[in-house]
């Protein structure tokens, strides 16, 4: 699985992670991330873009879907951007009730 | 013209005013139009078509729009790609081809979707440099700054929220307002559902550095309000051309009887002209033969003159 929010990338941002399997927060903060971005990707589109969309997923190679959304998908690097904000805003928030939870 | 300025003449057209146009159109149009509707046009079986859907198995464009823009979320984007699928599989035909759990693909296909788009841009970079730049700036002071200067960002950020509300229409705002207010209450749900996964979480959050909590809840304050803007703006959007649709096939059925009735009248000048054309025809070939008589008549009459006068 592709990693956009890294250990390196917490660390940047202000945020320490420990524990033995700190590698399952991440994976689980890309997993959310990449759903919420998906999510707001389909919300912009019609529902002829969005078969379009389906359509290309099913048939087509990673590198035509990625052209696909950056010449149909309006704003994707704000949307991107904001999501990401967003779930590392969400952490740092949550990092009491997440270290509760160990 | 502008987009509003269509949109505000568009919404005050009484046409689009009322809210369920279908039933009211179909109805007018059996009883206007002919007697029996089944034989009268494509449009007919277009409109039925689209009321006699099984809910169930399709996807109602309206379904999503009456979703908040608060609401509109993974779940919704997910169910709406679900009813998708679900209509392409059905169209297979074949319960072997038929997807076992058409949800669970939406989901994975949003996740895909959300892995190119994320692909396609460059915000990592960006967020990456910019946090690596507030960091370096360390103290409860400089945090304290950083927070303020945050809440600059989110006051922008609701300017402009205001500025989109109104560039889409006061209906649209007024419709929306309140979920767009309701952000705060959208952002505990974000949290729950980052939450939801815990079971999952073994590792801890060992330190959020000074000053970068209060960074990272202001911009995500103003990338939520920025989230909430875009998705009021594409649900307009939809809500637009659904009642563009809606006012298409309005207009098509209102037209049609009057297209009929044109082509009506058209037929029967055509006719009358022709039937008079027929009679014309007919009395110039009876005055044609009456000439020819009475051509007949006086060379006849000629023709005896001239044999008597020889005879005298």
């Amino acid at each position: 699985m592709t990693s956009f929010i890294t250990l390196e990338l917490l660390e940047q941002a202000g945020i320490d992670l420990g524990g033995e399997d700190v590698d399952a927060l991440v994976e689980h903060l890309n997993q959310t991330l990449e759903e919420r971005v998906g999510a707001e990707v389909v919300a912009s589109l019609d529902d002829d873009k969005l078969k379009e969309l389906s359509d290309l997923q099913d048939t087509g190679t990673d590198e035509q879907l990625v052209d696909w959304m950056t010449t149909n998908v309006p704003q994707l690097s704000d949307i991107t951007k904001d999501e990401i904000d967003i779930i590392i805003g969400e952490l740092a928030e949550s990092s009491d009730e997440i270290n509760e939870a160990k | 013209m502008r987009l509003v300025e269509k949109r505000k003449r568009f919404e005050s057209d009484p046409i689009v005013a009322d809210e369920e146009p279908q039933a009211e159109v179909i109805d007018a149009f059996n009883d206007t139009y002919v007697d029996n509707p089944e034989d009268a046009s494509p449009m007919f079986d277009l409109i039925t078509a689209e009321n006699s859907a099984n809910p169930d198995e399709t996807f109602e464009t309206s379904e999503v729009i009456e979703q908040s823009p608060a609401e509109s979320s993974v779940r919704v984007s997910s169910s709406r790609l679900a009813n998708m699928l679900r209509r392409t599989a059905n169209r297979l035909d074949s319960s072997s081809e038929r997807l076992d759990d058409v949800k669970a693909v939406a989901k994975k296909k949003l996740g895909a979707f959300g892995r190119a788009a994320l692909r396609g841009t460059s915000a990592l970079d960006e967020f990456a440099l910019g946090a690596s730049a507030a960091v370096a700036e360390k103290g409860v002071a400089i945090g304290t700054n950083l927070a303020a200067k945050g809440l600059a960002v989110t006051d922008r950020a609701d300017t402009a929220l205001v500025n989109k509300a109104a560039a889409v229409g006061a209906t649209v705002k007024n419709k929306y307002g309140n979920a767009l207010e309701s952000a705060t209450g959208n952002v505990a749900d974000l949290g729950v559902a980052l939450l939801d996964g815990k079971d999952k979480i073994t590792g801890s959050i060992e330190n959020v550095k000074t000053g970068a909590k209060n960074r990272l809840t202001s911009l995500k304050e103003a990338s939520l309000k920025r989230r909430q803007a875009r998705r009021a703006f594409y649900a307009s959007t939809k809500e637009y051309a659904v009642k563009a649709r809606d006012r298409s096939v309005k207009i098509a059925v209102a037209t049609g009887p009057m297209l009929e009735k044109g082509m009506d009248a058209v037929g029967t000048k055509m006719m009358s002209g022709q039937e008079a054309v027929a009679g014309k025809i007919e009395r110039g070939k009876t005055s044609i033969e009456a000439t020819r008589a009475r051509g007949r008549a006086i060379l006849e009459l000629s023709s005896d003159a001239r044999l008597d006068q020889n005879q005298l």
